[in-house]
């Protein structure tokens, strides 16, 4: 049989400093920057635009790197393409290459800035 | 001969490209442990809720600072390399360590960038269990990896723009016998047009070669035959070793423009570099330090299941010793228990690996679980071994599982227990 700690008991530990923890500490102090960043991003994302319809592809999945959807039915025709709008692009080049995508990129991450503004006091 | 290891012998002998005998130590048992189909189901959920954590989190990964990446394990020359996601999912074949009781699954660890016990699990499997008239529980997954490698294939491909005929190079180091015949497993199972290669074979150029300003060779990794390969299937070759390769005569680190290759979507590499970047033990301590604070960047059901699936886990041992808790200590990129030590509640190392291969690298610290026993057959007669899952999720799918058996530490000398019901 195994003791487990409880949660409580560990947050209570760190808070009254028992523990030294510096390696742990230190790691998750980044670990909860981009956590952050991330959730607030998460919050506002709202996934900008609908996926498309009318498509044989069965399986549009949103991809967080690009900030666009991706076709994940390899049966499809637009099996591995990327969409932004209005427009399907083969490759993740093509995507990255195009003017429209360069101009959506920018505002992405403008998005990503504003929305952190305001949640860091809650 | 005795009758038992006759049979045995016999038995595995007709299983071709089979490693049933490892350095003339037994390997496969000749053996079956009998399964509920409760506990294949709990199993695959908890291998389903896990894979989702880890698949969640790799995104916040990328995010981190060079520092917090340092921290966790990842050596500077792999940084730019981990944040590239060139397929949809994060790893392609995944492998979770568990501990499953009546009361409980619990991860010991997640190897997401070079996992192996694949043939065994995926093939040889349900090989035993015809032979002892049971059904195998990992039905079907053998297709379910070959479409999963197929689509890694084809995905890591287009994300180049290549199309039409392609080099596709399986690589492994040969003179290693369970390396070569896995990868040449899963090279047979995918079916696509493709090459065996050993890894002192491949070349790379990594800049281009001019002849009267007109490029001859360009940059890229090239087979025996001098054909430029388009995607390198590693299944078996672990990034934090690659980073290390030189060029025996320039000295130039040759595995660090491989990587490079892949940055510059030259070359595209299977099991992907974000496998790698799960890879860390010290992802655990994240995940758990995350879940201490309740973080929302974790939803309540998310946060459950780290509370049911996963094991306190620290870069520190401070909580452990303070507790008075048992510990495990275990390096970040360890591998097959090497330099594992497991500590008692005051303190005291009580057992530990007697290969100390990462005693210098970054540790982490867990509590520590009792693994459950079981009577198994060997050739030497009945023995009683402490056993533990590996669980597949495959392209974000559970998959095929299978039992290592053997000591407290699970190491190179585990014997493999299939499995039915």
């Amino acid at each position: 049989m195994f003791y487990m700690l409880s949660q409580q008991d560990i947050r209570l530990s760190h808070r009254e400093g028992i523990f030294s923890m510096n390696k742990t500490k230190k790691m998750m102090t980044g670990a909860l920057a981009a956590a952050a960043l991330l959730t607030l991003t998460a919050c506002g994302e709202e996934r900008g635009y609908a996926e498309p319809t009318g498509t044989d592809c069965d399986d549009w999945d949103w991809d967080d790197e690009t900030g666009t959807y991706y076709c994940d039915d390899h049966h499809s025709t637009h099996a591995g393409s990327y969409y932004y709008g209005g427009k399907y692009y083969g490759t993740k080049n093509s995507l990255q290459t195009s003017a429209d995508y360069k101009t959506y990129k920018t505002n992405y991450k403008s998005g990503i800035g504003s929305g952190s503004k305001g949640g860091f006091g809650g | 001969m005795n009758r038992f290891r006759e049979n045995r012998q016999q038995f595995f002998s007709q299983i071709k490209d089979f490693w049933h005998d490892i350095y003339g130590m037994e390997y496969a048992l000749f053996d079956i442990k009998r399964e509920s189909a409760e506990t294949i189901n709990k199993i695959r959920q908890a291998t389903e809720q896990i894979g989702h954590i880890f698949y969640k989190s790799a995104p916040l990964l990328r995010m981190l600072d060079d520092e917090t990446l340092l921290r966790l394990g990842f050596p500077t020359e792999t940084h730019s390399f981990i944040r590239l996601q060139t397929l949809p999912v994060e790893s392609v074949i995944v492998r979770l360590d568990l501990v499953v009781t009546d009361e409980q699954v619990k991860l010991l660890e997640i190897n997401a960038d070079t996992p192996t016990f694949i043939k065994e699990t995926f093939f040889v499997n349900g090989r035993v269990c015809e032979q002892f008239e049971l059904k195998n529980p990992n039905d079907g997954c053998e297709d379910q990896l070959k479409q999963a490698m197929l689509k890694a294939v084809t995905s890591s491909l287009r994300s180049m723009g290549r199309s039409g005929a392609n080099n596709i190079v399986f690589a492994a180091h040969s003179e290693h016998e369970e390396d070569k015949l896995t990868t040449m497993y899963l090279k047979e199972l995918m079916g696509l047009k493709s090459q065996y290669m050993d890894f002192h074979q491949l070349q790379l150029v990594d800049e281009p070669i001019l002849k009267s300003e007109e490029v001859v060779i360009a940059q890229g990794l090239y087979d025996i035959h001098g054909e430029k390969i388009d995607v390198l299937y590693r299944q078996t070759y672990p990034i934090e070793h690659l980073i290390h390769d030189v060029d025996p005569i320039t000295k130039d680190k040759v595995g660090q423009s491989l990587m490079k290759l892949v940055e510059q979507q030259q070359l595209a590499v299977v099991n992907p570099p974000s496998a790698f970047l799960l890879q860390s033990k010290a992802i655990m301590a994240l995940i758990w330090g995350l879940h201490e604070e309740q973080h929302s960047f974790y939803t309540p059901q998310e946060h459950n299941a780290i509370h049911k699936y996963f094991l306190p886990t620290y870069l520190d041992s401070d909580v452990f010793l303070q507790q008075g808790q048992s510990f495990v200590k275990k390096p970040t990129f360890g591998r097959e228990g090497d330099t594992v030590e497991i500590f008692s509640n005051t303190g005291k190392k009580i057992a530990e690996d007697f290969h100390k291969t990462y005693k210098d690298e970054l540790s982490v610290y867990q509590q520590f679980i009792e693994l459950p026993q079981t009577i198994i057959q060997t050739e030497q007669g009945p023995k009683r071994a402490h056993y533990m899952y590996g669980s597949f999720y495959i392209n974000g799918q559970a998959s095929a599982i299978g039992i290592r058996a053997g000591g407290q530490i699970t190491d190179n000398g585990s014997y493999f227990l299939p499995i039915g019901y």
